[in-house]
Formats: C-alpha cells, sequence, structure tokens
C-alpha cells in the first residue's frame, strides 16, 4: 500500500509541474511586491495579442539592481537566442525564450554610472501559458 | 427407502439393521445415507448395530460442520482483508486525486484573479489617469522595440562579419591547396 501511495504521489507531483506554466525567474519582479516603492516605476498592460511588462529601478537600489542581474543570469540559460553588448557606460541583453509554440522577448538594460535597470518582458499571452 | 411419503414404520427393524450393514459396508449412495440418516433420527427402534450406525452418523456430521466452519472463516477473513485494503486504498488514491485538482484549480484560479489590463506605477506612485498611463506605456514599448531593434542590428552585423569570415576562410583553403 505504501508503494501504491507513493507512486500515486509522484504521478500526482509529476502532473502539477507539467500542468503549472514554466515561469521565468524575471517574472517575480511583477508579483506586486514592487509596487508603490520610490524609485521604481512599474509597467503592465495585457491585451489580447500583447502582454508588456517592464520595471524601471533608479539610484538607491543597488542590491534590487544586483538581485535583477542575477534572475536576469537565470533566464538567459533558457534563451534559444542571445544578444548582448558592452560598452563604458551600458550593458545590454537581449533574448528570446521560446514557450507553448510562441516567443517571450526579454531585454535588460544596466546603466553602471547611474546605477539604474531597464528591464522588460514581451510576448502573446499565450507564451506565458 | 427414496419414497419419503412412506413413513419409516414401514421399515423393520430387521430390515433398518440391513441397511445399517449395507452402510457399514459403504454400500449406499450419499443420497441413501443421508435418508437412513434422516430415518434413525425419526425411529424408536434401538438395536447394537442400528444404535451404532445412528452414532456414527451424528458423529460423521458433526465433523462435517466443524470441517467447513475453519474453511469459511479462513475464506472470509481473506476476503475481508483484501476488501479492506482495496478500499483503502482506493479512497487513498481519491483523496490524492481531488487534493491535487483543487491545487490545479487553486492555482489556475489565482492567475486568472490577478489578470489585469493595465497598472503603471512612476517612482512609486500609481498613475490613474488613463492618457497619462497609456502615454507612458507607449514609451516603455517604445523603449522596449528599440532595444529589440538594437539587438537585430547587432545580430546583423555579427552574421555578416561571419559570412566575411567563411569567405576568406574558403579562399585561404584554396590557396592552401595550389
Amino acid at each position: 500500500m505504501k508503494k501504491s501511495i507513493l507512486t500515486l504521489c509522484m504521478l500526482v507531483c509529476a502532473i502539477l509541474a507539467y500542468a503549472k506554466p514554466p515561469r521565468l525567474a524575471v517574472e517575480s519582479l511583477f508579483d506586486g511586491s514592487y509596487n508603490g516603492k520610490k524609485g521604481i516605476s512599474v509597467t503592465t498592460v495585457k491585451s489580447e495579442k500583447n502582454y508588456f511588462r517592464s520595471i524601471e529601478v533608479r539610484e538607491g537600489n543597488p542590491d534590487l539592481i544586483n538581485k535583477i542581474e542575477k534572475l536576469v543570469d537565470e533566464d538567459v540559460k533558457r534563451a534559444s537566442n542571445f544578444t548582448e553588448t558592452h560598452s563604458e557606460k551600458i550593458h545590454e541583453r537581449v533574448f528570446q525564450i521560446p514557450n507553448n509554440g510562441k516567443t517571450i522577448n526579454v531585454g535588460v538594460t544596466v546603466y553602471r554610472l547611474k546605477q539604474r535597470v531597464e528591464l522588460f518582458i514581451q510576448g502573446y499571452p499565450e507564451a506565458f501559458k | 427407502m427414496n419414497d419419503r411419503s412412506n413413513n419409516t414404520a414401514t421399515l423393520s427393524v430387521k430390515e433398518l439393521e440391513e441397511l445399517c450393514r449395507l452402510y457399514l459396508d459403504c454400500r449406499l449412495t450419499r443420497l441413501q445415507e443421508r435418508e437412513l440418516h434422516y430415518v434413525l433420527l425419526h425411529t424408536e427402534a434401538s438395536t447394537e448395530l442400528i444404535d451404532e450406525v445412528r452414532g456414527m452418523m451424528d458423529f460423521a456430521l458433526r465433523l462435517s460442520e466443524v470441517a467447513e466452519k475453519p474453511a469459511a472463516a479462513s475464506v472470509a477473513v481473506r476476503t475481508r482483508w483484501w476488501q479492506r485494503w482495496s478500499v483503502a486504498n482506493i479512497a487513498v488514491s481519491l483523496l490524492v486525486l481531488v487534493a491535487s485538482a483543487a491545487t490545479l484549480t487553486y492555482f489556475s484560479a489565482s492567475d486568472s484573479q490577478t489578470d489585469i489590463t493595465y497598472l503603471v506605477y512612476v517612482d512609486g506612485a500609481k498613475v490613474d489617469d488613463r492618457a497619462e498611463a497609456e502615454a507612458i506605456i507607449r514609451a516603455d514599448i517604445d523603449k522596449a522595440n528599440e532595444m529589440l531593434a538594437r539587438a537585430a542590428e547587432v545580430q546583423e552585423a555579427q552574421q555578416l562579419r561571419m559570412d566575411e569570415m567563411q569567405r576568406f576562410y574558403d579562399k585561404y583553403q584554396k590557396y592552401m591547396q595550389y
């Protein structure tokens, strides 16, 4: 009986894992916890064909800027298309993640001197399911 | 003897003793043995032979009743144990399935509950004015498109460079062959 329960639990866990959409790490920035925070601007717009979210972090949030860069590092591993440019003032990364037959575009720009970060996620709503 | 309408009174003691001898010699069928037992139970005839056979038949009947009981009990125990295990297993499986279905429903419901058309915060302050919000959204989307366009340019430039390097390599290979 224990074996049956264990097997069933594993099956249920597998189903749950498959059923839940594979969320990007950067999507955690848009869970509402940064809305209304000083020095942070958040934009979210969702229509039938476009789901766009962006966050801009201004000076005075070095920890959050570091956190955003780490989250991007996690999602880059899943990218099918990746472009990175470095300059004295800017570090920019743009990449695409395929999911559910659609493409998710992610872009992040880090302004080194101004300690500012801009990040956006964009795609069809179905891409995030 | 098979005619039940004929009373036991018609069988004499000698006939009963003859039947008892046939019983002891195992010359009666099962049905005849049962009928003889019935007759002996309802007759007052009593001789040493008749009493002995009557006693043997009673003992054999009691033996068969005792032998059936443990078998029936063990079969019942096996069935009950199997039934208990099967019902418990099915109950647990159903519980897990219901819990997982409820969890999936909760997750999907949670996702749908947080769905909104637009939401804009600038430097921590919520923008309620629709026109202002739309302008900010448009600006952010334009910025994102510019970033994508820059990335596309970089990739195109990179591809041209790689094509040039490939051409140079092919030329070099041809030169080395001579």
